[in-house]
């Protein structure tokens, strides 16, 4: 636990651009509320590899987001049931429903279509609600722990030079 | 561009799902062989094991080895053990989670074989019903019960019969005595008398003079026909009182042989009881064999028929395991998630080869439209004629399902079948030729069905477990001489509630050789318990008839005064007057 928070932190504190670590996040939702086993996680992993996104922080949102998910069946559940039920989708459900690929995604279990739908429905306002966050994180409370004089005693060190030049970047 | 693309995030992506992908391919065999050990020991509800699984990719199949599934009633033995089972899988139907298997071959399957560990997974309490099953069969005892015994412990009802009719004999004496006491005597009597004369003797001549007399001897007959009525009443009522008290005398009289038949009747053997031999005697054991057909048709259920509903208009399946539930949409080419088109299973039970079909196994029979069948078959089977098994069960509208199977086995040379395992008296059909058949149905959650067996050149051994019960021997001898017999079992109920009635035409041949060891016995013990009752009711008894006799006494003195008052009213109506009532006068 501690390590995680201090994974995060770390993140948070690096140079990687607030974009980075929120649409790492943001993915991290999708996959965790998705069974691990599934196609779209596959194409999420693709995804995130493939675009420039923090991977710590993917990784970390994945331990995260998978835990919540548990918690959160009991409100996937009937949000899942009412999408696969709704009239006007029949068709596109009973079209997917007859493609190998979505039956591998199981999309018609209740709880996989809640999930999915529910992290569709946060992903964008998750990605920008965290990047203002990180933003103004990195404003306000890095800025000042740099101007603290413990900061500046440590970053004055000649250990803290070492360990800048072989981590490769300044904390 | 490059600063959102990571090209060689693709490199890590490969190796990463491309590893993941060999190891699957490493350990699938392990796996499947963990999941049918699993799921197998979940629907049998004993241990399943599995020698070796391998999964073949190109084409996809499955070949598993050595499975062995545990008769969950007795650990050590297994109930199903099959030596080889091949199949191959539609690989595209099985990405779309539908495991679709054209056709299976399984090979080397025995029945009833030797474990060498136990197969227990739990140790579940046995159930009422299997408890009162094993004790269906209860020798009639034919030993005479210690009389001193029982009648300590049974209730002599006569006795208190006859305790309470003295008691309320006494009191009727007492109040009867009372009241005849109390009714007018011999002296009121001879008052009488003395008034009548005192007026015969008046010599008083005037007109007032009559009319005092004839005034004076009217006084006097009324008084003496009123008294006469009441003891007239009163002797009535005695009367009554004695006929009410000599019936129930009487019934006193006879309860002591009421008691005796009621106790002969429990501890004795009822004739009765001896109606369906071959219930008591093979009940047991046919039950048993029944509630195994039941227990594996109960297993059987789920890979017949799914449980489907509707939620929110659409039909929803629930998974066997994990959470929420999948919803079902019209298919193109509507295929059930599991199903095995065809079968072909090569069975060896130690009479030979039974060969056979299973076609459509699939609990969506419903999607499939088309129900599970089955047909066995043998022939050149060694001690066996000809064995056909045969079956449907037809859940594809699961509103109205039907299951029905047919057996018939001809000529089947029996040697050493146990018909009763009872302690008492163990029946086992030597050899005998059999020729059986079963037909059965389960609709609406009934099961009805009729097993007939019919057996020639039988010879039967049934011992006695050194027992001396005459009984035992009557019945062990009588089957001794059964050369031919037809049994039938006829099973009628739920599978939580059924009967099994067995019927045989050794019922009678039975009876007639039980019956007169039972009625020799029922009739000694009658005259033991007849002596015994009667040593304790004897004195009561003898004791209720004199007190009864004593009130005689009482009706002897109504009588005596009735006499004495009639005389002294035709005195009194000879004595003058006019009508009946009149006293004569003496002039």
């Amino acid at each position: 636990m501690i390590e995680s928070i201090a994974k995060l932190i770390k993140v948070l504190n690096s140079e990687s651009e607030p974009g980075q670590i929120s649409l790492a996040v943001g993915f991290s939702m999708v996959a965790g509320f998705l069974p691990f086993f599934s196609p779209a996680t596959i194409v999420i992993f693709l995804i995130v590899f493939l675009l420039r996104v923090n991977l710590t922080a993917f990784f970390l949102g994945t331990a995260l987001f998978s835990g919540i998910a548990y918690l959160l069946d009991p409100l996937f559940h009937p949000v899942g049931l009412a999408i696969l039920s709704a009239g006007a989708l029949q068709d596109l459900w009973t079209s997917l429903y007859n493609m190998t690929i979505w039956r591998l995604q199981k999309f018609n279990n209740s709880i996989v279509m809640g999930g999915f739908a529910v992290s569709l429905l946060l992903f964008v306002p998750l990605v920008l609600l965290l990047n203002w966050l990180i933003r103004r994180y990195r404003d306000t409370v890095l800025a000042w722990i740099r101007k603290t004089k413990l900061a500046q005693m440590v970053k004055a060190s000649r250990i803290y030079g070492i360990y800048n030049t072989l981590s490769g970047g300044e904390v | 561009m490059n600063k959102w693309i990571r090209w060689q995030g693709l490199i890590t992506f490969a190796v990463v799902f491309g590893g993941f992908a060999a190891l699957m391919l490493l350990v699938v065999d392990g796996c499947v062989e963990r999941t049918v050990e699993k799921t197998g020991t979940w629907m049998a509800g004993a241990r399943v094991d599995l020698r070796s699984a391998d999964v073949n990719l190109f084409p996809l199949g499955i070949t598993l080895k050595g499975l062995e599934v545990t008769d969950k009633e007795e650990p050590m033995t297994n109930a199903v053990e099959i030596s080889r089972m091949a199949f191959s899988l539609d690989g595209l139907n099985l990405f779309r989670r539908k495991v679709i298997i054209e056709e299976m071959a399984v090979e080397g399957v025995r029945f009833g074989t030797p474990r060498k560990t136990s197969g227990a997974v739990a140790k579940e309490p046995k159930k009422k019903k299997e408890a009162a099953e094993d004790s269906l069969f209860a020798l009639p005892s034919i030993e005479m019960p210690d009389m001193k015994k029982v009648l300590q412990e049974e209730e002599i009802r006569s006795l208190a019969e006859i305790e309470a009719l003295k008691a309320d004999i006494r009191k009727a004496k007492e109040e009867w005595k009372k009241r005849t006491d109390e009714l007018p005597d011999k002296a009121s009597a001879e008052e009488y008398r003395k008034r009548i004369k005192d007026i015969r003797k008046d010599k008083g001549r005037g007109i007032k003079d009559i009319q005092a007399q004839l005034k004076e001897a009217k006084a006097v007959k009324e008084a003496i026909d009123r008294d006469l009525k009441k003891i007239r009443e009163a002797r009535q009522a005695f009367s009554n009182d004695m006929t009410s008290l000599r019936r129930r005398v009487d019934a006193a009289e006879k309860a002591p042989m009421e008691d005796v038949r009621r106790i002969r009747d429990k501890y004795g053997v009822s004739p009765q009881g001896l109606q369906n031999m071959t219930q008591l005697l093979f009940g047991g054991q046919i039950s048993g064999w029944v509630g195994k057909g039941v227990y594996w048709y109960g297993r059987l259920k789920p890979v017949l028929e799914r449980s489907k509903q509707q939620k929110g208009g659409v039909q929803v399946v629930k998974p066997a395991r994990g959470a929420g539930v999948d919803v079902r949409f019209r298919e193109y080419q509507p295929l059930p998630n599991f199903l095995i088109k065809k079968v072909n299973a090569s069975i060896q039970p130690t009479a030979g080869t039974f060969t056979g079909t299973i076609r459509n196994i699939t609990p969506d029979q419903d999607v499939l439209k088309a129900p599970t069948t089955f047909v066995f078959s043998g022939s050149d089977m060694q001690d066996v004629g000809a064995v056909t098994f045969d079956g449907v069960f037809d859940h594809v509208d699961p509103a109205r399902s039907d299951d029905r199977m047919n057996l018939r086995v001809q000529e089947y040379r029996v040697k050493g079948l146990a018909l009763s395992k009872s302690s008492d008296l163990p029946v086992t059909l030597e050899q005998g030729v059999m020729d059986l058949t079963m037909n059965g149905s389960y609709r609406q959650n009934r099961i009805n069905a009729t097993l007939t067996a019919r057996v020639s050149s039988a010879q039967i051994a049934a011992g006695t477990g050194g027992s001396s019960n005459r009984f035992a021997q009557a019945v062990s001898s009588t089957l001794a001489k059964v050369s031919a017999f037809t049994l039938t079992a006829d099973v009628q109920g739920t599978p939580d509630d059924y009967k099994v009635r067995i019927s045989s035409d050794l019922d009678r041949v039975l009876k007639d050789a039980a019956g007169a060891v039972v009625k020799e016995h029922t009739d000694k013990l009658e005259q033991k318990l007849k002596a015994a009752v009667y040593d304790k009711v004897g004195g009561p008894l003898k004791e209720l008839k004199d007190s009864f006799g004593g009130l005689g006494g009482i009706g002897d003195r109504l009588n005596s005064k009735e006499g004495q008052f009639s005389d002294v009213s035709k005195e009194a109506g000879q004595s003058g007057g006019s009508g009946s009532g009149r006293i004569k006068l003496p002039f």
